[in-house]
């Protein structure tokens, strides 16, 4: 049986080009609602064939949140409903349509945009943390690293959408590119934007306290801010009802000594990082997407 | 170029907390990346990256450039040599 870890989960939107193309199509004037009850019936499929998003997703609502067999196992579906929910929603984005994204905790993000020195901004697989670009706009370039392993429907769908904020899609190759092009946007006063919980390219993590033990966190993001001393904000998404997202801000190191070695505090930062990820996904459970044992 | 040889390599060890090597454990012309010489992964070009930028005011944002830079310690000498502002 083939083992899934974070270096060989990409997370890449499912269904093929047409199927894809046909949703961006279909979302122009279909009701979200009505999208998502035609995916109800359809998520118990899932849960049946794709046994190890199952056991994943079942084991994370058992012994992480501490639910019983029963519940978890309703859990599961609430959770796989959930992230057809967010696709769904990201198609109906990509197709023009538009979501009220409310938040407390704006000027955070806003105080470092108008800053002149470049920041970090880490999302997760929790929520809709694409979603986040639409609130968070800033006169700022923004460069933001995406899974080359997407298809050519939803990488077009992006830059088009990216295109109109000022954003640029920084795709990871096995040539170290998006390194240089990733470090010469902070350089240049930007917002560096990527996943803080994906293991991809360098296989160097920081295991960091999560749910109870440790997790395997990238250690690329944290050791980009660590070593230009920039500042980082953690982003997370979440969904509250059909056309209602509520987004999370917080900064990350902000109180660490700068006179501290840059891998010393780039550990902290991560373990800060997982910190704000668990009390998140303690309040949204079903909305944790990685469909893989974290922990491993 | 001897003595930027050595002040490079100690830079490397230090940057990337490689506590348990000498300057005299790294050939100089070794190559960094791969599983001979230092097997550096791209993390560890991240921080040659700024290295470079910080210490001598180099900024490399050519991919191919960064590539053939970080050869080896030998041929960063010798590109920092070149180019450095300070």
């Amino acid at each position: 049986m083939t083992q899934y870890d974070h270096s060989k989960w990409h997370g890449s939107t499912g269904g093929t080009t047409w199927m894809q193309r046909a949703m961006l199509k279909l979302f122009r004037f279909l009701p979200l609602p009505l999208a998502y009850a035609c995916m109800a019936p359809v998520i118990p499929f899932y849960m049946l064939f794709d046994r190890r998003g199952y056991k994943a997703s079942y084991n994370f609502f058992r012994h992480r949140i501490g639910r019983g067999p029963l519940a978890s196992f309703f859990s599961v579906y609430a959770n796989e409903f959930r992230m057809g929910q967010v696709v769904v929603d990201r198609f109906a984005l990509y197709a023009g349509r538009s979501f009220d994204l409310q938040s407390d905790e704006m000027p955070v993000f806003t105080r470092l945009a108008e800053a002149e020195p470049g920041f970090m901004q880490l999302g997760s697989h929790a929520g809709n943390f694409e979603i986040a670009g639409y609130l968070l706009r800033s006169v700022k370039k923004m460069g933001t690293l995406v899974f080359s392993g997407e298809t050519d429907t939803v990488m077009q769908q992006r830059a088009a959408m990216f295109a109109r904020m000022n954003v640029e899609m920084v795709p990871v190759s096995d040539d170290m590119s998006h390194l240089f092009t990733l470090n010469a946007i902070l350089s240049e006063g930007g917002i560096v934007s990527m996943p803080g919980d994906r293991v991809f390219g360098s296989q160097k993590t920081f295991s960091c306290p999560f749910f109870g033990d440790p997790a395997p966190f990238p250690a690329g993001p944290f050791i980009l801010a660590a070593q230009r001393s920039v500042a980082m904000v953690a982003v997370f998404v979440m969904k509250e009802s059909v056309r209602r997202y509520t987004v999370f801000v917080r900064q990350i190191g902000e109180k660490l000594d700068e006179a501290l070695p840059a891998r010393v505090r780039a550990e902290a930062m991560a373990k800060e990082f997982a910190t704000c990820l668990e009390s998140v996904v303690r309040k949204y459970p079903t909305q944790w997407f990685n469909f893989y044992d974290f922990w491993k | 170029m001897k003595e930027l040889i050595e002040e490079i390599k100690a830079q490397i060890i230090s940057a990337l907390n490689l506590e348990e090597m000498t300057p005299a454990d790294i050939d100089d012309n070794a190559p960094l990346f791969g599983d001979e010489g230092l097997g550096l992964d791209s993390i560890d070009v991240l921080e040659l990256i700024v290295l470079m930028e910080k210490n001598y005011g180099i900024k490399l944002s050519n991919p191919a450039e960064g590539k053939a830079v970080f050869q080896s310690v030998a041929v960063m000498a010798d590109y920092v040599s070149k180019h450095r502002t300070k």
